[in-house]
């Protein structure tokens, strides 16, 4: 058998590439290692690679099958898009990192063992980062710093987890786990924060508008989709997954409606888009677990080409304000066309890709009489064509006229997004490539008359309600704001506490320092007063005294002999 | 300022929204619940949902709207944006 290594290697060592300082070379050698590291694997036939015993643990860095092949390939296309959309990036950092981080991620999807998926997590953590940092704001570094203790956490938790279940099965495979044990529940919890679970979800929309826009673009596509993919390995069939993922889907369609930052609002999209994922899981149907590959496939082009369309604008007009934007369909058509391609695709729109992988897990949700699951998830389509089918281009490319006067995205940026939405409609008319390289066999067929009927008047009756209620002025203005979730709970009022504990300490502190200061002070007068040169202890008669005392103890030694 | 959503452009959802409706009563029926084998169940959804999601956000933006600065230079909210590496940004920028 041939030495075959993890694609995540190529990346890394790709990683070097960035070391050649002529800009144009350098972006097209960084262009060629996805396709390099996607060569390494495709063609490959199924099976366990690069197994490796060390101290009895057994490791394993390429377990190819359906499920991480998938991943693997959307990763790489995802890897490829993005690079492409930074090509006329001069920050070698920047990528670097990228090129890092997406060789983690991968690295992850393909780890056979806990311990290998452990040390390529933490690589995504820790090489994401510099996509937040990249900024170079003091900002930028702050949030940074929130989103590595976030993450690292989650690391930590999986190792702790991976410890725990070592020491009760013997084995540190990376399987299908039940909740039935400490160490299950860290690596469940580990995934969860990783996964963005309700409440666990706030790193999200905290950094993803505070990296670089090309590195919102990168970001978008692994973390959450790696930690979809480790739930649906290690947790597939886990009841509680269905309620989480049904929450998930829902609370963020309310904050992002009222989101002035766009690049904030595709992050609440993502929470909706991974809540999906996440109840297809919890399902754990062969039809529902298709239902979140696919849709996970689909979600990261399509989540990719938006995050690209805001960053293509933000590029030109140096904001992602929706309250400064508007009225750009004149000035950039294209990066309207794909913006739209990309809206279409994540509200399901029939001959869209969303369409043809949501409608797996929303059937896998009916067949399996979760009614009120089902119901809810209808209720999140809606929401996700609020904040992502109309908002998002309707905030740039319509809405409020500003005036603005740029030019269409650079050339790149076009092919990059045309790329993605070639992708997003290619999926749509035709899915069946895609449902062929699924875990199980599907046998579904998204282009039913009934389907195509219901879902367009699901959407275009929403749409409606939309557009009456801008008539009528009811839609909520785009203001320059922030909205307060629950990281005001530990970005507020924790570190409020703190400092509040922080400075109990410090006075608390000072008034021990204080108090033991004056009475050494005392306790040195003291010695002194006995001691000092004037000190009764330290009379020059001393030795007189001792030799007089020992005289008399003699004196009394030698009386009582003779008595 | 000018608005996109005039009333031709009403008119014309409205005319894609009647066709749909009339479409629903020559589909043919499945569904596993009995709501998504009632006529129209879709289209009052979809429009009901939306209005909803929009009147319950306001209430909720009126909760946790807060300033742009409120998270002080500890978060990127009141940054200049272009430090996103933006064209103007890139172009002043010396080669990394």
């Amino acid at each position: 058998m041939p030495e075959i290594l993890s694609p995540a290697f190529v990346y890394v060592a790709g990683a070097f590439a960035a070391l050649i300082p002529w800009r144009i070379p350098r972006a097209v050698i960084l262009l060629a290692i996805p396709l390099v590291a996607l060569a390494s694997f495709v063609s490959l036939p199924y099976a366990n690679y690069d197994l490796l015993n060390i101290f009895d643990l057994q490791l394993g860095f390429l377990r190819l099958d359906a499920l991480s092949f998938v991943f693997a390939l959307v990763f790489s296309l995802a890897a490829f898009l993005s690079l492409l959309f930074a090509f006329h990036l001069r920050d070698r950092l920047e990528q670097a990192a990228s090129l890092i981080y997406a060789g983690a991620a991968i690295g992850a999807v393909f780890a056979a063992d806990l311990l290998t998926l452990f040390i390529f997590w933490e690589g995504t953590a820790l090489a994401s980062v510099f996509l937040i940092w990249a900024r170079r704001t003091e900002g930028a570094w702050y949030t940074g710093l929130r989103y590595l203790a976030i993450q690292i956490g989650s690391g930590l938790l999986l190792l702790a987890g991976l410890i725990l279940r070592y020491h009760d099965t013997g084995s540190i495979a990376f399987e299908h786990m039940e909740l039935d044990s400490l160490g299950t529940w860290l690596i469940f919890l580990s995934f969860g924060i990783k996964c963005a679970f309700p409440l666990l979800h706030n790193w999200l929309q905290d950094t993803y508008p505070a990296a670089t826009l090309t590195g919102s673009v990168t970001l978008s596509a692994f973390t959450t989709k790696l930690a979809v993919y480790a739930l649906a390995r290690g947790f597939a069939g886990t009841e509680s997954l269905i309620y989480i993922g049904a929450v998930m889907t829902i609370f963020p369609v309310f904050f992002a409606a009222i989101e002035n930052n766009l690049r904030r609002v595709l992050a609440y999209s993502i929470n909706n888009q991974i809540g999906f994922m996440v109840v297809g899981i919890g399902i754990g149907t062969p039809l529902a677990l298709d239902g979140t590959v696919a849709h996970a496939f689909a979600h990261v082009i399509y989540k990719g080409l938006l995050f690209m369309s805001v960053g293509a604008v933000m590029y030109r007009t140096g904001t992602a304000k929706a309250s400064e934007l508007g009225g750009l369909w004149k000035s950039m058509p294209l990066t309207m066309a794909f913006c739209v391609v990309g809206a279409m695709s994540i509200s399901a729109f029939p001959l869209f890709s969303g369409f043809v992988s949501k409608s797996l897990i929303l059937s896998a949700s009916a067949d399996t009489g979760h009614f009120v699951v089902w119901l809810t998830l209808l209720v999140a389509s809606v929401g996700v064509l609020e904040h992502s089918g109309i908002k998002i281009p309707y905030s740039m490319f319509f809405g409020h006229d500003r005036g603005l006067k740029v030019k269409e995205a650079p050339l790149h940026m076009l092919i990059a997004m045309g790329l993605a939405a070639a992708l997003c409609v290619g999926i749509g008319i035709w899915p069946q490539p895609l449902y062929g390289l699924l875990p199980y066999p599907v046998d579904f067929h998204p282009y039913t008359t009934d389907h195509v009927v219901t879902q367009l008047q699901l959407l275009f009756f929403a749409a409606l309600a939309f557009a009456m209620l801008i008539r009528y002025g009811l839609y909520p203005v785009e203001l320059r704001s922030i909205n307060l979730d629950f990281d005001w709970f530990y970005r507020r009022l924790l570190s409020g506490m703190m400092i509040v504990v922080a400075d109990q300490v410090r006075t608390a502190w000072r008034g021990l320092v204080r108090s033991v200061d004056y009475r050494l002070d005392r306790l040195l007068v003291a010695v002194y007063r006995t001691h000092g040169p004037e000190g009764i202890l330290a009379r020059t008669s001393q030795t007189g005294a001792m030799v007089f005392w020992i005289a008399v103890l003699l004196g009394i030694t030698l009386a009582l002999t003779y008595l | 300022m000018k608005s996109y959503i005039t009333n031709k452009v009403l008119l014309g959802l409205g005319a894609i929204c009647l066709a749909l409706a009339i479409a629903d009563f020559l589909r043919h029926r499945h569904g596993v619940f009995e709501v998504e084998r009632s006529p129209l169940f879709f289209a009052v959804f979809g429009f009901v949902v939306y209005a909803t999601l929009i009147f319950l956000s306001r209430v909720l933006r009126r909760l946790v709207m807060r300033p742009e600065d409120y998270y002080g230079e500890r978060a990127t909210d009141e940054e200049d944006e272009s430090s996103a590496g933006t064209e103007k940004h890139l172009d002043e920028a010396p080669d990394a």
